[in-house]
């Protein structure tokens, strides 16, 4: 027979967990509001970078979101839209809830809205003056150079890696750069004429540099011709430019 | 129309000297070497490009023999010239 001690401890125990179950499912909106909040601050933040990167650097970026100093970034920055979150009300009485022009009753559409809107929050006048970068603006620029430079080494060594597999390939096809040249033209006919120009003066330039000794495939020369070639083609096309080549490795 | 070194520099990334030449000049005469001397030198007086692995070894005191010599150097932009890249 249980002694009452044990009984005590066992509606204790009940109490105990039905109190943290209730406390649970009153705060769930705002827990369920906090991850929305993150989640979709990361996505912001990981498709800013994407086209930041792309505008600027003028290349084929490389999947952003393989990229783990961009997944970092984006987690920080989810983690300050949750923090924010917590700082916003149902009555838009808060400084974040004035910031960001918020008056949402609903904690679910409130945790989306403060996710969506997090770089207005970081880059907004409270951590800039005058257009000096300082504070949040600061910090997600660094974070943003970051991401650039890691990506940049990526592809760097993302370049030697496919010259090295694919060189013996390339240099084995008998019209290896007219073929290039081609479907290097065809994946770049839908960008905007500037960008085609910019390509393609690279291209000439390039070429007014073959080699005038007959080709041969253990001449240093031509294998550097033929890298640089491909590194032309991998810039500004990506490697999905040497589809449906079936002596190559693009992986 | 030209184009300015610096956008190829940020649409290829780190890049070979060589290949830099290459890419940016048809005939590589001494003329076109001393004016990418000069282009190159200005960027990273600037801070905005880093070049390593010249053989007289200091960017600011490039020659254009080093552009011909300096099979390994680098060349990519600088942090401060990716923040510049941002701002713009």
């Amino acid at each position: 027979m249980p002694s009452y001690k044990s009984l005590a401890q066992a509606s204790g125990e009940r109490s105990q967990a039905e109190a943290v179950r209730s406390s649970m499912i009153a705060h769930a909106p705002y827990i369920v509001g906090a991850l929305l909040a993150l989640l979709f601050a990361g996505i912001t933040v990981l498709y800013d970078c994407h086209v930041s990167i792309q505008d600027r650097l003028k290349r084929v970026p490389m999947p952003i979101y393989s990229t783990p100093q961009a997944i970092c970034l984006a987690l920080v920055c989810g983690v300050l839209a949750a923090v924010a979150f917590s700082f916003t009300d149902d009555k838009g009485d808060t400084l974040v809830d004035s910031v960001l022009g918020l008056r949402q009753s609903n904690p679910y559409l409130r945790g989306l809205v403060v996710g969506l809107t997090v770089l207005v929050l970081i880059r907004s006048k409270l951590s800039s003056i005058k257009g000096a970068e300082i504070g949040g603006e600061l910090a997600y620029n660094s974070g943003r150079v970051w991401v650039m430079e890691s990506l940049n080494t990526r592809w760097q060594t993302f370049k030697a890696e496919f010259n090295r597999r694919n060189q013996a390939a390339a240099l084995a096809i008998a019209n290896y750069e007219d073929e290039l040249l081609t479907a290097l033209n065809g994946a770049i006919r839908v960008q905007p004429e500037e960008f085609r120009t910019f390509v393609n003066s690279q291209v000439k330039n390039v070429q007014a540099s073959r080699p005038t000794a007959p080709f041969a495939v253990t001449d240093v020369v031509w294998q550097t011709y033929y890298r640089i070639l491909t590194n032309l083609a991998l810039d500004y096309a990506g490697p999905s430019v040497f589809a449906g080549w079936t002596s190559f490795s693009l992986k | 129309m030209q184009f300015r070194l610096i956008d190829i520099l940020q649409s290829t990334g780190p890049i070979a000297l060589n290949e830099l030449i290459m890419r940016t000049h048809a005939s590589q005469s001494p003329e076109d070497l001393k004016e990418l001397v000069g282009q190159l030198k200005a960027l990273v007086n600037e801070g905005i490009v880093n070049v390593t692995g010249l053989q007289s070894g200091d960017p600011s005191k490039m020659t254009a023999e080093d552009l011909t010599n300096s099979s390994d150097a680098i060349v990519q932009v600088s942090r401060a010239g990716l923040r510049r890249a941002l701002a713009s």
